[in-house]
């Protein structure tokens, strides 16, 4: 059952070198008490993405189509008052730098106070002890101490330890994890995404992991969406998806991806950027950079279609030798 | 410990920089003028005084003792005295200071008071009415010639409306009939002391013109960097993590945002505090405020050198006091120079 | 590059304020200029005395009245803008002309130099504004070109710190690196490379401080340091009427305040529009 549902999702920026088209069409649906991965390269729109839902975009975004369902209600079309009630008390965030993201002025249990304070009523001393629950629970030394620490005083790990507290404060049902660990060392992420999905599966909560790592992915969700230049170009379920990858990008990222024991081979890397998203594209957005580009690929854009139950891709190929 | 050795270190660049500031005046007084002894005689000084002068500055001798004895003098306390009312600069000064910092405190106030919420609303609410009608007023403020100002209020509340007085800082009947006990030099505050209101009332009404005009410029200077700061800290990831977890819009722009906004915007409390100072020197001879501004700017008609150099001095220090206390204060509200 | 320049030139139109206060300050750059060709009364702007029209108010002969000495004040007002011009402009540059390249070398070298720049900056910002000003211009004596030199001996010091912020983060970037590897010399890197890169910041800067420099030149000239009789700035203008101000001869120093106030405006909302044209950044804010 599907708890968050993107349709459509078109989204444009205004610049002063004119509009860029950061996400021409979006679908995916996030299933209940799942881990999906938002997959893809810096500037193919999935931060972006994970702003809509919440509506925390700039004012040069602006949404031009498409519907975002949260049970069933658009958030798109909600109230500002009642998207207040949704974000952080429905639907939580966690962003990349702890470092940054959380006030320096504040203590961690003043911050976790103002959102308690803002979503569930109480009196002060339920929240105080509600506050040292929830730095237990991610696994902060001396939780009671922890309440009168100021951020710049944890260590990268711990920061992003209290700040997912501050996240799960006020019991949302859907976390969107923005880079979680990118900003963190490579033993502390493997601690942070064990302390993810722990938590996800005692308090069964869905997320949306956006990260450009397909590593973190295979370890971390069930299912994956990878996204190229604001469009889904492959999704499903991740064992489908990482045991018989479809779109070449898709199989270009994979090969880009350090494994054990092919210590000395070669990286692969895919040739190109990222289309900057000025100019509308004409045909599929990869072709420019896909080494099995065809005619048809540069003047129509492959629709996301199904390969299997669990399974679909955007590209001619797939079509060809489903057909050829 | 942290928050020690940064209090030592601050202080000793302001001790570092003091000792910088008797160097460039004692060059200004003794180095740039082609004949430092006929600057410090006045106008149209005679031979035989120019000759007296030189031996008691010690021109004859080199530079470095020159420097030694101008140090001692004023490690001893003794500014020197005018040449032109032979009068002792210490005293002087002694009487003309609190009067200015009476002044330009009172104007540094109504600049805080009034620029830093004005500032954070238009940071909150850019590309608003209020946001643009701000940038005007700002911008109007450090723009406006403070002597000129001075003027046109006085023709304003003084001539046409005949509200308020036009000048000095208290009446002469107040002088008479209830006369403030002199303490403090600060003239509310001595009035205040002695609870003698009547006095007080009359000293604030002479105080308000003068200080409002004193304002402006510092009025603008607090609303462009709070506001600066503000949008700095509106774009910070941690009010996007702020909204993200559904506080209220209130709650983000007057407890969290504020907090981080005004920690810079403390540093305005140092600047404005020395553009009310220049202000006060071309301004208080037109309200006739018996302050170092008038002070110097007489000595500056009457060629009387000697009172220049020892203002200069003077007010320097105390600019540089403002700052290390506005430094002081800073570290002692942020928690990542106090707890380390 | 040159996309760069259009497009920044376009944002800067764009801002109507700032467009208004470039077209209000060409106009009183062209009045100055051209005063003679532009007043009857070109003698008066420079100070002669006509006394048949002493304390003439505003009217048809005299739009903006005449002074104790009889002199049309709007002749002493477009000679004054010379000098009121002139004095800012020149601050300006002359800071820029010593602080630059101090504050290049202090952030290029690092090391001592950067250290000792550095601290002769802390001395002399440690003064009010204004106050060293005053103290330097009464030991060269009063003068319209020592009014100019003691305001711009203080005002180095802010382009130093600038140049030196703006060089050091210049001088990390690649390309500087790799030119100093394969041993290309210091002061060809410094012109070549870093001077280009930080001359944004410091026009920008400039640009606003010019309108400052005329107020503190104008303060200056109106406690009697700066431009010297027979001829007048708008400070020593100001000064001139402020006796006869409330006694009903506004006249004398309420226009030449005006000219005072409405060019440093407008340098000031100029300054903001170049700054805002200059950072894509900022331009959301228009």
């Amino acid at each position: 059952m599907a708890i968050l549902a993107v349709e459509n999702l078109h989204l444009r920026f205004s610049t002063p070198f004119g509009a860029v088209y950061a996400l021409r069409g979006i679908d995916f649906e996030l299933t209940k008490g799942e881990i999906l991965g938002l997959v893809g390269e810096t500037g193919c729109g999935k931060s972006v993405t994970g702003r809509s839902v919440l509506r925390l975009l700039d004012d040069s975004a602006r949404i031009t189509d498409g519907r975002i369902l949260f049970e069933d209600r658009d958030l798109l079309r909600l109230p500002e008052a009642a998207m207040r009630e949704i974000r952080g008390r429905r639907i939580a965030m966690i962003f990349q730098d702890p470092a940054t993201a959380l006030n320096p002025l504040f203590t961690i249990g003043q911050q976790i106070n103002d959102v308690l304070r803002a979503h569930i009523p109480g009196a002060a001393d339920a929240r105080r002890s509600r506050t040292i629950e929830l730095l237990a629970s991610v696994g902060l030394p001396d939780p009671a101490q922890m309440v009168e620490v100021y951020p710049h005083q944890l260590s990268g790990g711990q920061q992003q330890r209290a700040m997912i507290a501050l996240s799960l404060a006020a019991e949302p049902d859907v976390i969107i994890a923005d880079e979680p660990t990118t900003a963190l060392d490579v033993t502390i992420q493997a601690q942070i995404l064990d302390l993810l999905r722990t938590l996800q599966r005692k308090r069964a909560i869905s997320v949306i992991l956006i990260t450009h790592d397909l590593g973190v992915v295979a370890e971390t969700c069930q299912q994956v969406v990878v996204l190229y230049a604001g469009r889904v170009v492959e999704a499903g379920s991740a064992t489908a998806v990482f045991a018989n990858p479809q779109h070449p990008y898709t199989r270009g990222l994979l090969a880009a991806l350090p494994r054990p024991g092919s210590r000395g081979s070669e990286l692969k890397v895919i040739p190109g950027s990222v289309p900057s998203g000025l100019e509308r594209v004409k045909g599929c957005a990869f072709a420019p950079r896909c080494e099995h580009v065809m005619e048809r690929c540069r003047v129509n854009q492959p629709a996301l279609a199904s390969l299997t139950a669990a399974h679909q891709a955007a590209c001619f190929l797939h079509e060809a030798s489903v057909h050829g | 410990m942290a928050l020690l050795s940064f209090l030592l270190r601050r202080l000793g660049l302001s001790i570092f920089v003091f000792i910088g500031v008797l160097i460039l005046t004692f060059i200004v007084s003794r180095v740039i003028p082609s004949n430092p002894a006929a600057l410090y005689a006045g106008a149209r000084p005679r031979p035989e005084q120019v000759a007296e002068i030189e031996k008691k500055l010690g021109l004859d001798k080199p530079l470095s003792e020159q420097f030694r004895v101008y140090v001692d003098d004023l490690l001893n306390g003794d500014l020197g005295e005018s040449y032109h009312s032979r009068r002792s600069i210490n005293t002087d000064l002694s009487i003309f200071l609190p009067a200015t910092l009476e002044l330009v405190i009172a104007a540094v106030l109504i600049a805080l008071v009034f620029g830093i919420p004005i500032g954070v609303l238009a940071g909150a609410y850019p590309r608003s009415v209020f946001d643009y009608a701000t940038r005007f007023v700002a911008i109007a403020g450090v723009s406006v010639p403070s002597f000129w100002l001075a003027l046109i209020a006085q023709s304003i509340f003084f001539s046409q409306l005949g509200w308020l007085p036009l000048g000095s800082r208290i009446s002469r009947d107040a002088t008479l009939f209830y006369p403030i006990a002199a303490q403090t030099g600060f003239y509310l505050i001595d009035a205040a002391i002695s609870g003698n209101w009547k006095a007080w009332l009359d000293a604030a009404r002479h105080l308000i013109l003068p200080a409002l005009v004193l304002s402006a410029y510092p009025l603008g200077i607090t609303i462009r960097m709070t506001q600066a700061s503000m949008l700095e800290v509106l774009a910070e990831p941690y009010v996007a993590a702020a909204r993200a977890a559904g506080l209220p819009r209130r709650v983000i722009l007057f407890k969290l945002a504020l907090k981080n906004a005004v920690m810079p915007a403390l540093t305005v409390v140092g600047l404005s505090f020395a553009y009310s100072i220049t202000g006060a020197f071309l301004v208080e001879t037109i309200f006739s405020w018996p302050g170092v501004g008038k002070y110097v700017t007489e000595a500056v008609l009457n060629v009387d050198f000697p009172v220049i150099i020892a203002v200069s001095l003077v007010v320097t220090l105390f600019y540089i006091l403002v700052n290390l206390l506005v430094d002081v204060v800073q570290a002692l509200l942020d928690p990542r120079v106090r707890l380390v | 590059m040159r996309l760069e320049v259009g497009s920044s030139l376009w944002f800067l139109l764009r801002d109507r304020a700032a467009t208004i206060s470039m077209a209000f300050l060409i106009l009183v750059a062209l009045s100055a200029v051209f005063a003679p060709l532009l007043t009857p009364y070109a003698s008066q702007g420079m100070g002669e005395p006509n006394l048949t029209a002493k304390f003439q108010p505003p009217g048809i002969e005299h739009p903006f009245g005449a002074d104790g000495l009889g002199r049309d004040q709007a002749a002493r007002l477009m000679f004054g803008a010379r000098r009121s011009l002139s004095m800012g402009l020149l601050v300006v540059l002359i800071a820029i002309a010593i602080g630059t390249p101090l504050g290049m070398s202090a952030g290029y070298l690092g090391g001592w130099v950067d250290e000792a720049i550095m601290r002769v900056t802390d001395v002399f910002l440690a003064f009010p504004p204004l106050l060293l000003a005053i103290a330097i211009a009464a030991a060269l004596g009063a003068s319209y070109v020592n009014a100019v030199m003691a305001i711009a001996v203080t005002w180095w010091p802010w382009y130093a710190r600038l140049a030196r912020a703006q060089t050091r983060s210049v001088r990390e970037r690649a390309y500087i690196e790799a030119a100093r590897s394969i041993g290309v010399r210091h002061r060809v890197i410094i012109r070549r490379h870093i001077l280009p890169n930080i001359m944004t910041p410091i026009i920008v800067q400039g640009t606003l401080d010019v309108g400052t420099a005329i107020l503190v030149a104008a303060g200056l000239s109106f406690i009697g340091l700066g431009t010297q009789a027979p001829y007048a700035d708008w400070g020593v203008m100001i000064s001139d009427g402020r006796l006869f101000f409330l006694s009903g001869r506004w006249w004398m120093s309420t226009f030449p305040g005006l000219a005072i106030f409405l060019t440093a405006m407008a340098f000031n909302f100029l300054g903001d529009g170049v700054r805002m044209a200059a950072d894509p950044r900022l331009r959301r804010t228009l």
